[in-house]
């Protein structure tokens, strides 16, 4: 089947611009539409399921957290009044504002502090050239959407559409616009992403509330600073609530297995820290989605890790960092036959010069952040990587893989200081919210257990503050073992990344670089003027899956989305998101040369990204993959 | 500033994992070392502009991998390469016995023209560590490799510490003065192109448009 050119849906490059048709008439919304639909399901106020009990809770929350906002306004001090009020109008829920903060409510402040100073640096870099098209083309897209006319719309669009995406039902239409000329590009992102708006200095309200429910004497132009942080902190914690409700929703169903399906069109916007251990664990297909095999599964599986360990720890210690090879010399001795024991020591050797190879990167394992130097951590590295390279002789240890075990690690060491932080607060009569724990990781007869649990500090700890030397071994093998799982998890989905010669990596570089001949040939030729080749910076970024060039904080992010993925996203919407990347940086590595560009995409600069970087770049890829999913001979 | 266009030096540097390639470059371009290196994927790339006998030269460092998965990629970093620098660990014997094959890797990959007497350089790092950390008789097994002129490897030596800064700047000084050689002696035959790239990645497009018409 030859595949058929769309002059439609290719893009258009003029002056130095690249950009994406969707169609003369507004056609391609189809496309737009389905890709809201994806990204709004955690949106705060939209509804996406009617008749859904969730709805009605969240709307609840809504309107108690903005009613206060809104109306309960005395003082400037609002900000201060509405945590609490919030986590009064949520008595009665699953679960105490505390379980949704276990780190305690200041860190909000920090957290939102920190997204309104980049939120202006966030937006000015959302004018790619996608974008900047994509603008364009959302008045169209708009005008679709709004009720009287979303019919004609409809019926407008372009049933040859060959991307891959899910029909969109017009019942479920998630949004409700304000008809309203939009025009900045950050009004885009309102309205393609709503939760980008968190943080948004504006305090343009996108979606449409009751008339009534509105202050009729309050202008909102002259709030002062107070205000608009007051307001900024309750669209925050408005989010946060909401999208944990229902997260929990999903995690609780009562019929005893989890919808993957919905889980996944969650996730893909994000995951709350505290289930995301859980929520990844059932996403990459760890923990089971039926809820009466999980604690069963997880004990088989994790006890068949700690015997994988048993066999090879027989010949290599993880102790310290000598390699010991406790039983080498002796066993080698001890066989009898010469063939048979230079076979055992070459083996042996073998093993050596992998586990030194390991103990060399796992000291130089995401160095910046304490927790990866201190030795209870660098010795469960060791194990993990350890067992699987030997495990995988295809591939066996590869570097990079080193760096991709370190989220689930502080993911899953996470997880369990909350889940103790969660059952310490339990004992002061907080509501049990052991429903939503990882089963089997707690127990009242461990010692060190108990000992944390009483530790004054417990409610201040998280990963990145906590020894792992104060967890017992029980704890220390559960963790180690759900690392390993998911991470081989994450493995077989580029098993061909990292065997021989890497045809997987060669594979995505070349996919790669077809798609920037089609999103943006000039950058293309430039390179090709330069004589920059694609593997020379790509190799990295598909290597260690960007995990090198992003912080470790907001790649946690982007595996919320890749987890969503089916396929996982690590190896072919991976290539995307490196597009988008790339894209980015567009303009400026469009006025360097060879030494400069290298230099550049080295050590791009993203160290003041936010998550709100991280969604738009992710959007993007979203809208490419939607764009070429179907097209793999156009990127052969 | 001169208007005269600076000499572009491309140097390659190679070695096992671990044995310090990317601290001796960090030492070397920012004067600096730190234990807070990541492995090297791929390879990194690094320039230093430097004054050898009165001419400014700008080396074009590649700073490679030493895993032995990684090597197939070779051939994007090595081709135009004007000088190779063979790194060994003076703590790890296998990282010395490894430095043939490291030669041999570069100049199958590498395509250089004049692999006879193509400009290689040897590096033995990490003379900072207690004596008895050392390679035994390290000296006898280094005469052994660099003498024997069927191994092949009869090249300058430097021992260095990149945690300490000792010997660095020398070492590079004189892959700079080496490299500049060759890339004389291979500027006479290509003395018309501004930059040896293109010829390379023609080649390369051509064979990657062949998939797809469309
Ligand atoms: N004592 C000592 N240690 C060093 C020296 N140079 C490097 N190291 C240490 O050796 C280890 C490896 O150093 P790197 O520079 O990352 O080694 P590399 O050759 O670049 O390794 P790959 O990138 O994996 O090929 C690190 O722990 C360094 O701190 C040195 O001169 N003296
Ligand atoms: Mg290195």
């Amino acid at each position: 089947m030859a595949p058929k050119r769309r002059p439609e849906m290719s893009q258009v490059s003029s002056n130095g611009h690249n950009e994406f048709v969707f169609g003369e008439k507004g056609g391609r919304g189809k496309n737009l539409l389905s890709f809201l639909k994806n990204l709004s399901l955690t949106g705060p106020l939209l509804n996406s399921h009617k008749n859904d009990n969730s709805e009605e809770i969240n709307r609840n929350i809504n309107s108690s957290i903005y009613g206060e906002m809104t109306y309960g306004y005395t003082s400037p001090d609002t900000g201060g009044l509405i945590l609490p009020k919030a986590a009064a109008s949520l008595k009665g829920k699953r679960l105490s504002l505390l379980s949704f903060f276990p780190y305690g409510l200041s860190k909000i402040d920090t957290t939102d502090g920190s997204g309104t100073q980049s939120n202006n640096g966030g937006s000015s870099r959302l004018a790619s050239p996608l974008f900047r098209h994509a603008t364009n083309s959302m008045s169209a897209l708009e005008a679709s959407l709004r009720p009287s006319s979303r019919k004609s719309g409809f019926t407008d669009l372009d049933d040859d559409w060959d991307a891959q995406i899910d029909d969109v039902d017009p019942e479920v239409a998630p949004v409700v616009l304000k008809p309203v000329a939009r025009s900045s590009t950050n009004d885009m992102i309102d309205l393609l992403h709503p939760d980008l708006m968190a943080f948004a200095p504006s305090l343009r309200i996108s979606v449409e509330r009751k008339p009534s429910q509105r202050h009729p004497s309050r202008d909102r132009a002259l709030m002062d600073s107070h205000d608009r942080q007051a307001e900024q902190e309750v669209r925050f914690l408005n989010q946060m609530l909401t999208k944990l409700t229902k997260f929990q929703n999903i995690l609780l169903k009562n019929d005893g297995t989890i919808d993957l399906h919905e889980l996944r069109k969650l996730s893909w916007n994000g995951v709350p820290a505290e289930l995301r251990a859980s929520v990844w664990q059932l996403l990459v297909g760890y923990l089971p989605a039926n809820k009466s095999r999980q604690a069963s599964n997880l004990m088989r599986k994790r006890s068949e890790y700690a015997e994988g360990l048993k066999n090879v720890s027989t010949q290599i210690l993880f102790k310290d960092d000598n390699v010991i090879s406790s039983t080498a010399n002796s066993s080698a001795a001890s066989v009898p036959g010469g063939r048979d024991s230079n076979n055992r020591d070459n083996s042996v050797n073998k093993d050596k010069a992998l586990y030194h190879q390991i103990k060399i990167d796992v000291k130089r394992t995401n160095p910046s952040m304490p927790l990866y130097s201190l030795a209870a951590t660098q010795q469960s590295l060791k194990k993990i990587l350890y067992l699987w390279a030997v495990r995988h002789p295809a591939s066996g240890y590869v570097q990079g893989i080193n760096d991709l075990c370190t989220p689930f690690y502080q993911i899953f060491l996470g997880n369990y200081i909350w889940q103790l932080q969660r059952k310490a607060a339990h004992k002061t009569g907080a509501p049990d919210d052991s429903p939503l724990f990882i089963p089997g990781i707690l127990d009242d007869n461990d010692t060190q257990e108990q000992l944390i649990l009483e530790d004054p500090k417990l409610m201040t700890y998280t990963a990145e503050n906590f020894d792992p030397s104060r967890i017992s071994d029980r704890v220390t093998a559960i963790i180690e073992a759900d690392t390993y799982w998911c991470l081989a998890r994450l493995l077989e989905n580029i098993t061909d990344n990292y065997i021989n010669e890497q045809p997987g990596i060669h594979r995505q570089v070349s996919d790669l670089r077809n798609l920037i001949l089609k999103i943006d040939p000039e950058l293309l030729q430039h390179f090709e003027a330069e004589g920059i080749e694609f593997i020379q910076f790509l190799f990295r970024w598909m290597n260690c899956l960007l995990m090198r060039e992003v912080s470790v904080g907001l790649i946690i992010r982007m595996w919320d989305t890749y987890l969503s993925e089916t396929p996982l996203g690590f190896n072919l919407f991976h290539v995307y998101v490196c597009a988008a990347f790339l894209i980015k940086f567009s303009a400026e590595l469009k006025e360097k040369d060879f030494q400069d560009i290298l230099l550049f995409l080295q050590n791009p600069p993203t160290a003041n990204w936010t998550e709100k970087d991280i969604e738009v770049m992710l959007s993007e890829a979203f809208i490419w993959q939607s764009l070429y999913v179907n097209k793999g001979a156009h990127l052969r | 500033m001169s208007a005269r266009k600076k000499t572009l030096l491309k140097v390659i540097v190679l070695g096992d994992l671990g044995v310090g390639k990317t601290s001796l470059m960090q030492q070397f371009v920012n004067k600096k070392f730190s234990h807070q290196y990541k492995a090297t994927i791929g390879a990194d790339f690094l320039t230093k502009d430097l004054t050898i006998d009165n001419k400014t030269v700008s080396l074009q460092i590649w700073d490679t991998a030493g895993q032995e998965r990684f090597q197939s990629l070779g051939v994007a970093f090595y081709r135009g390469a004007d000088c190779c620098v063979l790194c060994y660990d003076v703590t790890n014997e296998k990282s010395l016995n490894n430095l043939s094959s490291w030669k041999d890797e570069f100049l199958v990959q590498s395509n250089v023209s004049n692999p006879q007497d193509f400009p290689f350089i040897i590096i033995g790092n990490k003379i900072d560590v207690d004596e008895s950390k050392k390679i035994p008789s390290l000296q006898k097994k280094l005469l052994n490799i660099t003498n024997n002129q069927l191994g092949g490897l009869n090249y300058p030596l430097f021992e260095t510490s990149a945690k300490d800064s000792i010997n660095v700047e020398t070492a590079f000084e004189n892959v700079a003065r080496m490299a500049l050689q060759q890339e004389e002696l291979n500027g006479a035959s290509r003395n018309d192109m501004n930059d040896d790239y293109h010829d390379a990645i023609n080649i390369h497009l051509e064979n990657d448009n062949s998939g797809c018409a469309c």
